[in-house]
């Protein structure tokens, strides 16, 4: 028994402890899994921004290839000409949005190694192995009790608590000072990807439009025998018009983001929460895949 | 921003579903007995419609880096300052593995001793 520590205060101590404690787990938890959602983000939108460009060649591509037995050849060097350009400072401003992309992925990172709540753990081990050490010459640290806990029971958690409240006190702060910045970001995010959603959709369709002529509406028109693949192009172009429907979802995901990030001021980014937002941030990813996938010329 | 954004991307789907329709099935049936002049203006129409797209879409894209690249500055700092605090951090975590935690567990420790 330990004689320098009343009862009273014991029973009530270590219980407000555990209590404290769980709080700030919790909540680098919170920001842990916000950070993690902010990297997965950034890099499914970056892969969405590289197929937005390569869609809008593709589409102007097909609208110049369309246009062009009625054009005369001065029309076609001013088209051509002027599209190129467009095109050059479409691909140009993309590639600026990704590498802006990259300094929000490097805050999500820090903002994540921060919240991190591993490297205590070590600190923990330590201690432990301290303990052993001196419980070998006293028996009776080896059965000494605090409250109803051993003190060995005890040990791993002294030294997070010294870190792991500094830690969210940091954190917090600098949700403080930058939440309006980091808010702003995320819904410029969001009317990027809205901008880009809605192009991707025109210029898949664009496409689609054309290849549904020229391999599904042609050959069934004409009175030559259709080709022996015409049903599954037929099947793979219609399932292509679902993606080129879907393009919004890469939008909506950055709009979760958002949401997402004012639970997290809020304290109530809970885990559930974190796992819809994965997946929502998951389904760019899967959006990108398909079109990539699509039937080519 | 999110009304200009709005704006913007209204405007890109009016353009957008124009293009569409003058690349649809029926609308080549429809053009199917144009004139060769009728056809040339169709043809630079929907090239017309798609520059105006282009033009729009590459502004809405450059405001939008325009307002990201304003951001950057704060974002830097907040980089700056949590590596800054994250160092500090190892460095009392270093501190307290050598002393602290042993001085913890001395601090129960000598009354049981006494």
């Amino acid at each position: 028994m330990i004689r320098s520590l009343r009862p009273s205060a014991s029973v009530l101590a270590l219980p407000l402890f555990l209590l404290l404690q769980g709080c700030v787990s919790a909540r680098l938890a919170q920001f842990s899994g916000f950070s993690q959602a902010g990297v997965a983000y950034v890099k499914a939108s970056g892969a969405f921004i590289d197929e937005a460009g390569a869609a809008a060649v593709r589409g102007d591509s097909a609208l110049l290839l369309k246009a062009r037995p009625d054009l005369t050849p001065r029309d076609r060097l001013e088209q051509i000409s002027s599209k190129n350009k467009l095109l050059a400072q479409r691909l140009l401003l993309l590639r600026q949005i990704k590498r802006h992309g990259q300094l929000l992925q490097d805050y999500f990172e820090v903002l994540g190694s921060m919240a991190d709540s591993k490297a205590p753990e070590s600190l923990g081990v330590t201690a432990q192995g301290v303990y052993d050490s001196l419980a070998k010459l006293s028996p009776a640290l080896k059965n000494a009790k605090i409250g109803s806990s051993t003190v060995s029971d005890f040990i791993p958690s002294v030294v997070p608590i010294v870190v792991a409240p500094l830690k969210a006190r940091t954190l917090e702060k600098e949700l403080r000072e930058r939440g309006p910045l980091i808010e702003r970001e995320l819904a410029l995010q969001e009317a990027m990807l809205a901008v880009l959603a809605r192009e991707i959709q025109t210029d898949l369709t664009i496409e689609l439009n054309m290849q549904t002529t020229r391999e599904i509406i042609d050959p069934y028109v004409s009175d030559s025998e259709v080709p022996s693949d015409w049903t599954t192009k037929r099947d793979e172009i219609l399932n292509t018009t679902v993606t080129s429907q879907s393009a919004d979802a890469a939008a909506q995901a950055a709009h979760k983001l958002r949401l997402s990030f004012q639970r997290l001021a809020a304290n109530q980014f809970d885990s559930a929460a974190l796992s819809s937002l994965i997946a929502d941030i998951n389904s760019i990813l899967d959006l990108t895949e398909k079109i990539k996938a699509a039937p080519g010329e | 921003m999110d009304d200009l954004a709005g704006l913007y991307i209204a405007t890109l789907k009016l353009l957008g579903d124009t293009l569409v329709t003058m690349t649809s099935a029926e609308w080549d049936a429809a053009m199917q007995d144009a004139t060769v002049a009728q056809r040339r203006n169709a043809a630079l129409l929907m090239l017309r419609v798609q520059e105006a797209r282009l033009t729009l879409a590459n502004a809405a894209l450059g405001d939008i880096l325009e307002a990201l690249t304003a951001n950057e500055d704060g974002l830097q700092k907040g980089i700056v300052r949590l590596r800054n605090s994250l160092e500090s951090f190892e460095r009392m975590e270093k501190v307290l593995n050598s002393i602290s935690s042993v001085l913890s567990i001395v601090a129960r420790i000598v009354p049981l001793i006494a």
